[in-house]
């Protein structure tokens, strides 16, 4: 440990998690003294979209890093353009058809990588240019975190971060990635959409999420059953789930067909669903995912912006 | 390195601190500056001092053998004025005695002493010497005593011991 470093653990060091909704932009701050928690706050701060920060967070933000030099902003990453890859090298990517020369990917314990597309990463830094910002982490980083305890070796397990208007999927053997999905679950996302030739980015047509190209190289029939999926969905729940948890159970069914079909990914079967709630799910959704799909299926609540701060705090006491 | 961006760096204080801290570091530094300074410069002053006092020390021993030599060149001077008064008065006295000497005496030999006077000579006469030169002897010295023999030419041949018992009597 530097000398600078331990003279920073004498100070206070704050840690400001941020995760931006669709109208919502969701603070929680740590303030940590001598490596210990001194205080933790929660502020919740509506906002008109996700493309700006409000006034309001702006200056609240702003009022915390003049009050304490060693404040660390930290977001949780829920745009679309990123995904978990097995295997950190170039191959992998190319695999997957991603360029990995438009995306910033982290390898992650030498097994598999986190991306997010350079894009979103700048338009990030373009959002929090105003406050500025330290650490930007992946949800898959986040699901990672999670698992650990409930990784069990060679079996397959499906495990799910439920987050207010992200979804996140990681299918694992044992330590080994087969499988990473991220989806918005906050408003209608087109599969089968026509943005991605004719969109004013041209150049998110590599680097949107893996699956969204998947699908766009598949063939008709897994295209047709992708839809009756969907369909099947629309038809069943909507009737009692809302919106998102319908949205939510359909991109899941997608996703898993997706896996069991394409040539892509190793053939495996899931045998436990384990779902990491932060958004409080509807119980229906865990019940479709045991009857539907014939998984032993899981929940735990948890805090999402609690664990992004313990990353960050870790990275900073840690690993400066 | 788990996250998307390198967090910004962070300073440990805030401007108005750092700031204040530079302030004081350059305060300090410009007080040990002055301080270095004005040591320097005393040492400077104070070796100045040695050398001046070493220098003091020179020159009052140059001045005390100038006092001396002064005192030799005075000393000299005095025994050159004794030696020139002396011989003038010895000039004038050897001038006073041929004057004394009468044209009938003729003078062989004169030791001239600072206390006696022995003078050698002959006469035509006896009486033209106890006449004419021994009064005046009689009269300067305290004792003159005088001694004759014939030469063979048939002159009074004399031998004249003068002296002078008083000290710092003038040969007058």
């Amino acid at each position: 440990m530097g000398l600078f470093t331990s003279v920073k653990k004498r100070f206070t060091i704050q840690f400001v998690g941020v995760r931006l909704e669709e109208q919502k932009c969701k603070i929680q701050l740590h303030k940590l003294k001598n490596g210990k928690l001194v205080e933790s706050t929660k502020k919740s701060f509506d906002i008109v979209s996700k493309d700006q920060l409000s006034k309001e967070v702006i200056t609240y933000l702003n009022y915390l890093q003049d009050e304490h030099q060693q404040t660390y902003i930290t977001l949780f990453l829920n745009t679309l353009g990123q995904g978990a890859i097995d295997g950190c090298n170039e191959r992998a990517f190319e695999k997957l058809g991603v360029d990995k020369k438009s995306v910033k990917s982290i390898c992650l314990d030498n097994s598999f990588s986190i991306y997010a597309s350079k894009i979103d990463i700048n338009w990030v830094d373009k959002v929090f240019a105003p406050v500025g910002l330290d650490f930007v982490f992946s949800p898959f980083l986040i699901l990672y975190h999670y698992i650990q305890d409930d990784l069990e070796d060679q079996e397959v397990q499906l495990f799910i971060l439920n987050t207010h208007n992200g979804l996140t999927m990681m299918i694992m053997q044992g330590e080994k990635l087969l499988y990473g999905a991220f989806f918005n679950v906050a408003k209608e996302e087109n599969l089968l959409h026509e943005d991605f030739e004719t969109g004013d980015e041209s150049t998110a047509v590599n680097i949107e999420d893996d699956l969204f190209d998947e699908i766009e190289m598949d063939d008709n029939d897994e295209m047709q059953a992708l839809d009756d999926v969907m369909e099947y969905d629309d038809i069943e729940h909507t009737e009692y789930l809302s919106e998102k948890d319908a949205r939510f159970v359909k991109y899941l069914d997608a996703s898993l067909k997706e896996f069991y079909n394409s040539d892509l990914y190793e053939n495996a079967f899931i045998t436990k669903v384990k779902i990491y709630d932060d958004a409080g799910m509807h119980k229906e959704v865990i019940k479709h995912i045991e009857n539907e799909l014939l998984l032993d299926t899981s929940a735990e609540n948890i805090n999402l912006l609690d664990k992004i701060l313990e990353i960050a705090e870790d990275e900073v006491m840690n690993h400066a | 390195m788990r996250s998307f961006i390198k967090p910004r760096r962070k300073k440990l204080l805030d401007d108005m601190s750092s700031l204040w801290l530079a302030f004081i570091g350059l305060m300090v530094i410009g007080l040990i500056g002055f301080g270095v300074y004005v040591k320097y410069k005393s040492s400077f002053y104070i070796k100045m001092l040695e050398d001046s006092s070493y220098e003091n020390q020179a020159l009052a021993a140059k001045v005390k053998d100038i006092k001396r030599d002064i005192e030799i060149y005075s000393m000299q001077k005095e025994l050159y004025t004794e030696v020139k008064n002396s011989n003038l008065i010895l000039k004038e006295s050897v001038k006073n005695l041929f004057d004394l000497v009468p044209d009938q005496i003729t003078l062989t030999n004169v030791v001239m002493e600072k206390e006696s006077l022995l003078l050698t000579g002959y006469s035509t006469s006896k009486e033209s010497y106890l006449l004419l030169l021994e009064p005046p002897l009689k009269s300067i010295f305290d004792e003159s005593r005088v001694f004759f023999s014939i030469d063979n030419r048939g002159f009074y041949q004399f031998v004249s011991k003068n002296y002078m018992h008083k000290e710092g009597a003038s040969d007058e």
